[in-house]
């Protein structure tokens, strides 16, 4: 890794960060896994082969494309060896796991150490529910060239954008609520050994839409159109969009205090509906403390965390050494806020900095 | 002025127990208290509720969750309590209010909701429209329609022309 350089260059009167940079040896590259005609009504995208190099660190293939209103997921994933290592039809018990996504459904390895990155053919095989339009197209992003020796410290590079809220890119760096909220959001991704480096920009398009996301009926139509807007200069960074509220004003329905897209997202893949996170900043200057909890759980859920265990009690994460249950409410990942300076497990950490936007 | 007869009016013995663990909901990063779990937290929830949308040291977002949670309850009470936050000066909890107006209280609540369209705020005239369309009745309708006819305000026309397409 090169040294960081938190460099400020003072341009027309903005301060503006610039993006740290990964060591020549770890490179990220996207490879094309070509278009996939389905049924309308839904289907597999049949095993598609993607070829880990030697000193693979880890891998997004996914596939997308297919529109708001479908549904995708990974069914069925294969190792080198050629043993299924995820079915869709046993997922609560398998290592690893895979949501189903509208529109695109990215899928991260590793998610566990109980299921390292190995060199080799990998197999994916999407299943997309009707609605899907016809089509899908696939990719994937793979890091390599350290393979598993990345340390126990990372950079990730983070994007904040600022959309109709008190608050732009020129102030941030020396409002004090706004440090208030980076602090702890840094403080509780420290506890993985990640060093965050912000980037602040000014929200360029629709504010009128996009102050307030609207997810009423569960139409993320809004959300993943502002999340389409992600982009990024270095594109190994995470954009987390700052607004109002994230509102969902059906029946029952309430402010959401911040969701990512996925898990996991999309990392380092610009401009798509799973390109980042959004989160609500009403209480920022009245509770900046909860808006930085907020930012270190939606973007642990981007790349690639998911809960210790679900709010229900059931469904648990694919990690050893995440307490089960209420024993985790000092965890970044616990459902709910938690109190105090929430920490992230070693399990967790060797997700989060193996991830691609991490270096 | 009004607040505080209602809460006296609503269960007070059971102000301050529910706290705790209404809050463990309130606090859920991805979405808000369900029905289910409220009601699973037994009686006094619409008191401690609207002591939680009441109390200026509660984080703001929580307060509008309280408040939007009070839509499970749909008593005289609350109404009244619900009809006192919509003609308050917090813009958030305002249209907090009018959503949970038009979902705990239906087409009941259509006439203290219909100023809420020409509001200048344009957040609460939004809010409002999107609550009258996921309500989807035919009275809701005819009041969108109505604005359709006098709204200005770029993203509000699009969510009536959804709402009425």
């Amino acid at each position: 890794m090169r040294p960081i350089a938190l460099s400020l260059l003072f341009s027309f009167g903005l301060i503006i960060a610039a993006a740290c940079e990964p060591s020549a040896d770890d490179e990220v590259e996207v490879i094309d896994l070509g278009s996939v005609s389905l049924s309308d009504t839904g289907g597999y995208s049949g095993a598609l082969a993607v070829e880990m190099p030697a000193l693979t660190t880890s891998a997004i293939p996914y596939c997308g494309g297919y529109g708001d209103n479908a549904l995708g997921a990974v069914w069925t994933l294969t190792d080198p060896s050629g043993s299924v290592v995820y079915n869709g039809e046993d997922a609560d018990t398998s290592r690893w796991r895979s949501e189903f996504l509208d529109d695109m459904a990215p899928a991260l390895l590793p998610v566990s150490p109980k299921l390292p990155m190995a060199e080799g053919t990998w197999s994916f095989d999407w299943f997309i529910g009707a609605g899907n339009g016809g089509s899908i197209d696939c990719k994937a992003v793979i890091r390599s060239g350290m393979g598993d020796d990345v340390g126990s410290e990372a950079t990730i590079n983070v994007e904040i954008v600022f959309v109709g809220v008190d608050l732009d890119a020129s102030s941030a760096p020396e409002d004090p609520d706004w440090q208030a909220v980076m602090d702890r959001f840094e403080s509780e991704w420290g506890t993985a050994g990640i060093t965050v480096n912000p980037i602040y920009k000014d929200f360029s398009g629709d504010l009128g839409r996009f102050t307030v996301v609207d997810i009423t009926d569960d139409d993320y139509a809004e959300f993943n159109d502002l999340l389409r807007t992600a982009n990024p200069d270095d594109p190994r960074s995470m954009t987390f969009f700052v607004v109002e509220e994230v509102a969902n004003n059906s029946a029952g329905g309430s402010t959401i205090l911040g969701l990512s897209s996925g898990p996991p997202g999309a990392a380092t893949v610009q401009r798509t509906s799973k390109s980042g996170v959004i989160v609500s900043g009403i209480d920022f200057r009245g509770a900046p403390d909860d808006v930085g909890k907020i930012m270190a759980h939606e973007g642990g859920h981007f790349l690639g965390l998911f809960h210790t265990t679900e709010r229900d009690g059931g469904q648990s994460d694919p990690l050893d050494d995440t307490p089960v249950g209420e024993a985790s409410d000092n965890n970044v990942m616990w459902w709910t806020l938690t109190q105090g300076n929430a920490t992230l497990s070693a399990d967790q950490g060797w997700v989060v900095r193996r991830n691609p936007v991490s270096f | 002025m009004l607040a505080p007869l209602i809460l006296m009016l609503a269960n007070p013995a059971a102000a301050g127990e529910l706290r705790q663990p209404l809050l463990q909901l309130l606090n859920a990063y991805e979405s808000g208290a369900t029905q289910a779990e409220l009601r699973a937290l037994g009686d006094g929830v619409p008191a401690e509720l609207m002591e939680i949308a009441a109390d200026s040291a509660i984080p703001h977002s929580r307060r509008g969750r309280a408040v939007s949670a009070l839509a499970s309850y749909p008593t005289p009470v609350v109404r009244r309590f619900l009809e006192g936050q919509l003609s308050a000066k917090d813009l958030f909890l305002r249209r907090k209010a009018s959503v949970a107006l038009i979902h705990g209280f239906q087409d009941a609540a259509l006439p203290t909701v219909q100023p809420a369209l020409d509001d200048p705020d344009v957040q609460l005239r939004l809010a409002t429209v999107r609550a009258l369309h996921s309500l989807g009745s035919d009275k809701a309708l005819a009041l969108l329609d109505a604005r359709r006819q006098v709204e200005t305000d770029p993203t509000v026309k699009s969510a009536l022309t959804e709402a009425l397409r």
